[in-house]
């Protein structure tokens, strides 16, 4: 799929949204409604124009880019690394899950030996616990409520 | 005034003031000199922190990265032919050829002596504006102050680039995400699904990292950003400073226009730094080493992207109108502090205006001495793979982001805007229109319903309505211009 088509169904997927929004704005009380409520509905008439401008360019082109498959698994990837310490945040807890995260990462990511990621990791750690200290940081508990260095 | 800003002077230079303004200068460096990462990504990860500080430290914090992005962001473009940030695209033109012949030096230390002055004539471009700008400022009610916003909403325009309609669209989803919580003009909850953690609306500081900062992670992880080949740091950093005073008036040109150029909001670092480039080769009569290592090169350019944040802060704190995502971060910054732009900072709050000039004028100093004496092993630093470097910008950033409400929901939208982010950097959409869309909501919804309220529609014809509307309309359209002449200088 080149990036025009992606850029088209993004930009329907935005028109849905509007509607959606303009429907949901039109239950609001007047004074509330005004202002989300025309927003809405001029975002989506934009929204329409642009999908039919995108596809109307889209036709006269000829050549399609070529998709760089191997980048976007990539990215693929490292959502699913980010998605994955904010779960584990989640569950664990925040200092838990940052030394897991760092230990695995570095190891498997980075290729650093394993000496030196314990060392970073307990460097950040130790860093994390000065700044909370002098600049009144707080971070989340988890649901498995574990409390390390908090 | 004098007597307000040497007091103001004492209060930046508060023992337990400075260690804020120096991680400020710290991370600017370091966010300037790793190509990829941008000043609104800066802005973003030290925005969270700010809660809950005093407004003079807030401030020292924030400008202090603002100010010296464009003296770190010297080192990739001259070392290595790449460039830290936008605004320092010009400076390769003849910093990198120079450094090849092996005056990296030379430029660097041109370069750094330029940013220097440079910035402190935006600091002091920013403080004549104060007095001028001061009964205009007061002069305003909530009609013109509705205009104001929309003449900050009409940049979205042209920060676009060649694609307005989708700059125009991203801008308005911004408008949207503002209105997610409490209405201003009646006790109602809007688009909070019954959800207690959006009652108080989106924290600006989770949206901005998530629109700017995961994409960037992301994307440096991707591409495997690292650079195998830099140039040695040869030459004599004594001739780059000899050359700058050589050149003063050439200093001093370009840092005006800088200072100038930068007022003019969505006017962005590469459309000054080109155009100063471009003026720069055009006014020198000898003109044909330029692009081959001539050092007018460097010091044009690097004299104009650090006035540049003096000019830009005017309409920022003056005006209410963000010019860039940055600005526009910072707009939200100083909301989170307490604080808000426009009248009441040439009045009440007149100390935090004149120490956010001394904190531009002090920090300029510092990152350009800091960069002169520490640049063997700051250089090194933007030759980290991403890969090394990314998981602890992370673990900042999951700290930065839970900051601002110390939700759950505050990693779940970080998460969700970061995605969204992603689709539309992947896509090439603009994201600052909805960042300026977003901070400027609040204050269009208000100051249009005020005004509704209090005058009808008769307010479209008061007089400052009018000149708003005037105004709204040329800097537009000097905007198309300065974008279309700076898009000449790159190609030539």
């Amino acid at each position: 799929m080149s990036k025009e088509v992606k850029s088209i169904l993004f930009t329907a997927f935005l028109f849905i949204l509007f509607c959606l929004m303009a429907l949901e704005a039109n239950t609001f009380t007047d004074k509330a409604k005004f202002f989300p409520f025309f927003v809405a509905i001029g975002a989506a008439f934009i929204a329409f124009v642009s999908v039919i401008l995108q596809t109307f360019e889209h036709v006269k082109k000829t050549k399609e880019e070529e998709e760089e498959a191997v980048e976007m698994k990539k990215m693929l990837k490292y959502i699913f690394w980010f998605v994955g310490y904010g779960v584990l945040i989640y569950v664990l807890g925040f200092m838990p899950a940052t030394i897991l995260f760092l230990l695995v990462f570095l190891l498997v990511e980075s290729k650093f030996r394993v000496m030196t990621t314990i060392l970073s990791t307990a460097l950040v750690v130790g860093v994390l616990i000065l700044f909370a200290n002098v600049m009144n940081l707080y971070w989340p508990a988890g649901v498995l409520g574990i409390t390390l260095f908090s | 005034m004098i007597e307000s800003a040497f007091e103001a002077l004492s209060i930046v230079l508060d023992p337990g003031r400075i260690p804020f303004m120096f991680l400020g200068i710290s991370i600017g460096l370091l966010i300037g000199l790793l190509p990829g990462l941008s000043g609104t990504v800066g802005m973003a990860i030290l925005l969270p922190f700010v809660y809950g500080m005093d407004p003079h430290t807030g401030m020292a914090m924030l400008i202090g990265m603002a100010a010296v992005l464009h003296t770190g962001d010297t080192f990739p473009s001259i070392l290595l032919g790449v460039p830290g940030s936008s605004g320092s695209q010009a400076t390769i033109m003849d910093g990198y050829p120079l450094a090849k012949q092996g005056g990296a030096g030379r430029a660097l230390g041109a370069a750094f002596f330029c940013s220097m002055i440079g910035g402190i004539i935006g600091g002091v471009v920013l403080f004549i504006s104060i007095p001028l700008a001061k009964p205009l400022v007061l002069a305003f009610g909530s009609p013109e102050l509705f205009m104001l916003a929309i003449l900050g909403l009409s940049m979205v325009g042209i920060l676009s680039g060649n694609t307005p309609l989708r700059g125009l669209l991203v801008g308005m989803i911004g408008l949207m995400l503002g209105a997610v919580g409490g209405a201003p003009a009646v006790a109602e909850y809007r688009y909070t699904f019954e959800w207690v953690y959006l009652f108080n609306g989106l924290p600006l500081a989770v949206v901005a990292l998530g629109l700017f900062a995961f994409p960037e992670m992301i994307e440096l992880l991707a591409k495997k950003q690292s650079i195998a080949k830099t140039e040695e740091l040869k030459g004599s950093w004594m001739q780059g400073i000899k050359d700058s005073i050589k050149n003063k008036w050439l200093i001093l040109r370009s840092a005006s226009m800088g200072s100038l150029m930068g007022f003019v909001p969505g006017v962005g670092g590469s459309v000054v730094d080109w155009i100063t480039y471009g003026i720069t080769k055009q006014m020198t009569k000898d003109s044909e080493s330029f692009g081959k290592g001539d050092i007018r090169g460097v010091i044009g350019p690097e004299s104009a992207n650090n006035a540049k944040e003096g000019g830009a802060l005017i309409p920022t704190l003056l005006f209410s109108i963000p010019g860039s995502g940055t600005t526009a971060i910072l707009l939200g910054g100083l909301s989170l502090l307490g604080l808000q732009a426009g009248p009441r900072l040439v009045n009440e709050d007149i100390s935090i205006t004149l120490s956010i000039v001394w904190t531009l004028v002090l920090a300029n100093i510092f990152g350009a001495a800091a960069c002169i004496l520490l640049s063997k092993y700051i250089a090194k630093l933007s030759l980290i793979p991403a890969t090394k470097l990314v998981p602890f910008l992370l673990v900042v950033l999951m700290v930065a982001s839970y900051q601002s409400s110390r939700q759950f929901g505050d990693i779940f939208l970080f998460a969700g805007i970061g995605l969204l982010g992603l689709i539309m950097k992947r896509l090439d959409w603009p994201r600052a229109p909805l960042l300026i869309g977003f901070v400027l909501s609040q204050a269009t919804e208000r100051y249009l319903w005020i005004s509704m309220e209090r005058y009808g529609f008769s307010w479209l014809l008061q007089p400052g309505v009018i000149i708003l509307g005037v105004i709204i309309i040329a800097l537009i359209a000097g905007g198309y211009y300065l974008k279309r002449t700076s898009e000449k200088s790159n190609f030539a």
